[in-house]
């Protein structure tokens, strides 16, 4: 898969894994592992990235005598999986012209 | 490997970063470290499934910063924290340095006379066999084995006396980087 491609997949696989309720790095990582191969060195400039972006909050919660970091999505973070959403609309319309040999005849 | 080996290597891998870049991506690892030792995974299951460190920190490098390091950015200080600051350095921190500096001085010393020490011991017990005239066989076993026991206690004062030289350094100059230099923002 193309790399930029899947660096945009990725972002929106993590973002989807914390949707429902926050989440922090070993359950984002164990949720997406069905669907797609994601390492811990893979996820941590994720998660970073997003922080950045405004896509993601973070807070530390103590947990077992230690911290752990939990993700939360914003309103940024929602936006963009519908963006992601409206461009595999729009890519599986490409996909089927492509598929049907360029033509609808 | 151990998870103590494995945070080792990482953190070399990744010296070119800041300092609080690389304790941060490491809080990282040792969360998800715990995680699955909590869900019953072995330590050296874990450390399989994270990777070769050299590797796990090449690839964090290449995605974050595409193999080139953040610059820094330092807040600037303010006119009243320069004030704060002057007269801080002037009524404390030039007279602790001053006693720092001379206590380092003083472990430095220590820890050369603690080489000199053992390497003299060395040279005792090797050279005392040569001057032996009217001794007895006891008294030149006597002899090595006194030059032994000083090059031992050489060498442990050495070694001590540079551990604290060290410690009592690097704690000055974090102290001094604590003080005047300006958090990453």
């Amino acid at each position: 898969m193309d790399i930029q491609l899947k660096k945009g997949l990725l972002d929106v696989c993590v973002l989807s894994a914390i949707r429902k309720e926050e989440s922090y790095g070993y359950k984002i990582i164990s949720d997406l592992k069905p669907y797609i191969e994601i390492s811990e060195s893979t996820l941590y400039p994720i998660l970073r990235r997003l922080e950045s972006a405004g896509a993601v909050t973070v807070r530390s919660a103590e947990h077992n005598g230690r911290l752990r970091r939990y993700f939360r999505i914003t309103k940024i973070g929602l936006e963009k999986i519908q963006e992601f959403v409206e461009t595999m609309t729009q890519f599986q319309k490409i996909s089927d012209f492509i598929l049907q040999g360029g033509n609808y005849d | 490997m151990t998870k103590k080996v494995w945070d080792k290597l990482f953190l070399k891998a990744l010296s070119s970063l800041p300092h609080h870049e690389r304790k941060k991506m490491l809080a990282y690892y040792d969360e998800i470290f715990s995680d699955k030792l909590e869900s019953g995974s072995s330590e050296a299951e874990i450390l399989a499934q994270f990777g070769a460190p050299e590797e796990c920190a090449r690839r964090i490098l290449n995605e974050q910063y595409d193999g080139v390091p953040e610059p820094k950015t330092l807040k600037r200080f303010s006119v009243g924290e320069l004030v704060g600051l002057g007269f801080l350095t002037l009524l404390l921190i030039i007279p602790l340095a001053s006693v720092a500096v001379a206590v380092l001085a003083v472990f430095g010393a220590c820890c050369l006379s603690g080489g000199v020490f053992a390497v003299g011991g060395v040279l005792f017990s090797l050279l005392s066999p040569f001057f032996t005239a009217g001794m007895s066989a006891a008294g030149v076993i006597a002899q090595i084995g006194s030059g032994i026991a000083l090059s031992g206690v050489g060498a442990l004062l050495f070694v001590g006396f540079f551990f604290l030289t060290k410690y009592l350094a690097v704690g000055v100059w974090k102290a001094f980087k604590f003080i005047y230099v300006r958090r990453v923002v």
